[in-house]
């Protein structure tokens, strides 16, 4: 897919406008971050009177634990994203090509938990996870997260097999490789833009995840537990809740703009199977 | 090497049956062609020889041995796919080696064996690129490299040349006829075009909706066919169908009437003549000569002028239209061309499709 044409002023228009959208409130959280709160309380554009401080950074830095928070949300997102995408792919390939009993109703069950809101599980979890010891243990936050990640993410995988070249597997076999060969030497390493668009999506939700562990979890809160208590505090502290913020949001940024061409690239017009 | 039969197979999916009952011997290192129009379960058939699909009724076996629960390997075949199916994340020299690789093959031998395949088919300075860099005809050769190089008994060619241009086509047809001399594996060759299981295969299988219509060589269906289907799917340009009516005369001979109550010589009928009969003639039996028998008079639509022949369209007196292929310089006259055919080369051929002789 090469653009052809130029793209119709329009199209310029709308997609400026969506930026646009975007980009102010990001704008504003970061002008509130470095002024002082006095100045923006009534609107960070106002310019009556225009100071720049790092206060708001200082203070967030040293009143919360925010290396800890960054750390903690790393880990527990890495670990759900790493795990996701090494499981969600096998088991879709299993849905896919290996017949094995009650397969249909297990896909079916797996890809609906999609219709349960994260509200209602927790309670149960959080009883269940009370039994096993596990609360305020990282695995605590991982599993469920994982475990949600499979309604869509085996439904990704799945919808991207649907369209893997039949063939291609064929010639595997031909090959002589057997179900888990074809999934390593062939399925896999012709998946990797799927793959990514998958660990993009599971890292942003992992990241941006608040019920679970604020529920679950006391000693390694994340992020947006953190922001959440900086926010809860009866305070004007606009400021400090704009730079913690703008914290929490820069590292799943860097991720996508590291991953984001994946999400563009079309996955199989690379593939060069037809002549 | 190995010798095939078939016995009584049958597959079915769900509830439609693509291959009905198939009975058939593959002779050690022939090569047979199966061909047909698209749809009509080639590849089905191709796969269920490769293992790739279960049958549902019946047995294959391969040199006696049933081979029906065994997967592709043990079988010893390999497969040649239509689209190719080269891994495209391989280079060339990894695609060919890769099914070697499965069998454990030390490397240095592995790649001794993809030097050599290589070589034969040309693809050296290629072994380094990716699939997305070759053109149709190298992807061509290097499905067919990743084939040969673990020396299979029986190769499996899925309309190979379907996705390439004429040019080429011609030119990896003669590829895999000397192929086919060099090494003495049984070739099993799919297309639906018939020129190339005709220049290709000592055997000829032609399908129809998963049942054999005929099987013999090139010269069989192309001299002697069966049916209507087959009469006009074997040679180019098709065959020519008229309608017409059986007359017997005193002596017991048997004529043809035409639409327009022209009668034709036939080559002798033992058997018992259907009334309403379709006679087919083929271009090339035209003749152009007054005096050839059975003398028609064609009416030049349409000059196809390929150089060497051309092909006459036009109609005849009772307004159905024939293709007749003109030689040499004759000129052809737009409005009526005198032309006539040898009795023995109008083939009769019942309502039902079903050859008269
Ligand atoms: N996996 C399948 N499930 C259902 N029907 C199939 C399947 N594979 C092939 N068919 C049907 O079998 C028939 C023959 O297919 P195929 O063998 O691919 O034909 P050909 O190769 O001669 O064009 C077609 O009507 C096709 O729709
Ligand atoms: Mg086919």
């Amino acid at each position: 897919m090469r653009p052809s044409a130029r793209a119709p002023y329009w199209v310029v228009g709308l997609v400026g406008l969506l930026a646009l959208l975007w980009t102010v409130p990001v704008l504003g959280i970061f002008i509130t971050s470095v002024r002082p709160y006095s100045e923006t309380a009534m609107g960070w554009w106002r310019v009556d009177e225009v100071t720049f401080t790092l206060s708001a950074w200082k203070t967030v830095w040293s009143k919360y634990p925010l290396a800890e928070g960054l750390a903690a949300s790393l880990k527990i997102t890495l670990a759900s994203t790493a795990l996701t995408v090494a499981l969600s792919p096998a088991a879709a390939y299993a849905f896919h090509y290996l017949k094995f009993p009650f397969r249909r109703v297990s896909l079916i069950v797996l890809v609906n938990a999609f219709v349960l809101p994260q509200q209602v599980i927790v309670i149960p979890l959080f009883t269940l996870w009370r039994q096993f010891g596990l609360i305020d243990n990282v695995w605590a936050v991982i599993l469920p997260y994982v475990g949600m990640s499979f309604a869509w993410s085996v439904f990704l995988a799945k919808n991207f097999l649907d369209d893997f070249p039949g063939e291609l597997i064929e010639a595997a076999k031909v090959d002589g490789c057997g179900p888990i060969a074809t999934y390593f030497f062939v399925v896999l390493p012709n998946s990797l833009t799927s793959l990514a668009a998958m660990a993009i999506l599971q890292f942003l939700w992992a990241w941006n995840s608040l019920l679970i562990p604020l529920l679950f979890l006391r000693t390694d809160e994340p992020m947006p537990v953190l922001l959440s208590r900086i926010a809860g505090t009866y305070e004007p502290n606009l400021d400090q809740q704009s730079a913690v913020a703008i914290l929490t949001m820069v590292v799943p940024l860097v991720v996508f703009l590291a991953l984001q061409r994946h999400f563009v690239a079309g996955g199989l017009s690379r593939m060069g199977l037809k002549g | 090497m190995a010798s095939i039969s078939f016995e009584s197979v049958g597959k079915s999916f769900g509830a439609v049956e693509v291959i009905k009952e198939l009975d058939l011997e593959i002779r050690d290192g022939s090569f047979t062609a199966f061909v047909g129009p698209s749809g009509c379960g080639k590849s089905t058939l191709l796969r269920l020889l490769a293992g790739l699909e279960n049958i549902t009724r019946g047995c294959i076996k391969f040199d006696g041995r049933v081979v029906n629960e065994m997967g592709p390997v043990e079988r010893g075949i390999a497969m040649v796919f239509q689209n190719y199916a080269l891994y495209p994340h391989m280079t060339v020299a990894q695609n060919i080696g890769f099914g070697l690789r499965m069998a454990r093959i030390p490397s240095a031998k592995r790649r001794e064996m993809v030097r050599n395949a290589a070589e034969l088919l040309q693809l050296t300075e290629y072994l380094d690129r990716r699939p997305a860099q070759l053109s149709g005809g190298q992807r061509q050769r290097v499905a067919i490299g990743r084939a040969i190089v673990r020396s299979p008994s029986v190769f499996l060619f899925d309309e190979p040349l379907s996705n390439l241009d004429a040019e080429l086509r011609a030119s990896m047809r003669i590829e895999i006829a000397r192929l086919h001399d060099s090494i003495d594996a049984t070739m099993i060759y799919v297309t639906h075009d018939q020129v190339e299981a005709m220049t290709l295969a000592d055997q000829i299988i032609v399908l129809r909706a998963g049942n054999v219509e005929q099987k013999g060589t090139p010269g069989e269906l192309y001299e002697d066919p069966d049916n209507q289907f087959v009469a006009g799917f074997i040679g180019s340009p098709r065959m020519n169908f008229l309608s017409g009516r059986s007359k017997r005369d005193e002596s017991g001979g048997c004529h043809v009437e035409l639409g327009d109550g022209q009668t034709l010589q036939v080559g002798a009928t033992g058997g018992p003549v259907e009334p309403e009969l379709i006679v087919g003639i083929r271009p090339e039996h035209f003749l152009q000569s007054r005096d050839a028998p059975n003398q028609m008079r064609v009416r030049a639509d349409f000059v196809e002028d390929l150089g060497g022949v051309r092909h006459v369209v036009g109609t005849l007196p009772t307004g159905e239209p024939v293709t007749v292929e003109v030689r040499g310089k004759r000129r052809v006259r737009k409005e009526e061309m005198p032309v006539g055919v040898m009795p023995e080369h109008v083939y009769l051929f019942g309502k039902s499709g079903r050859r008269i002789r």
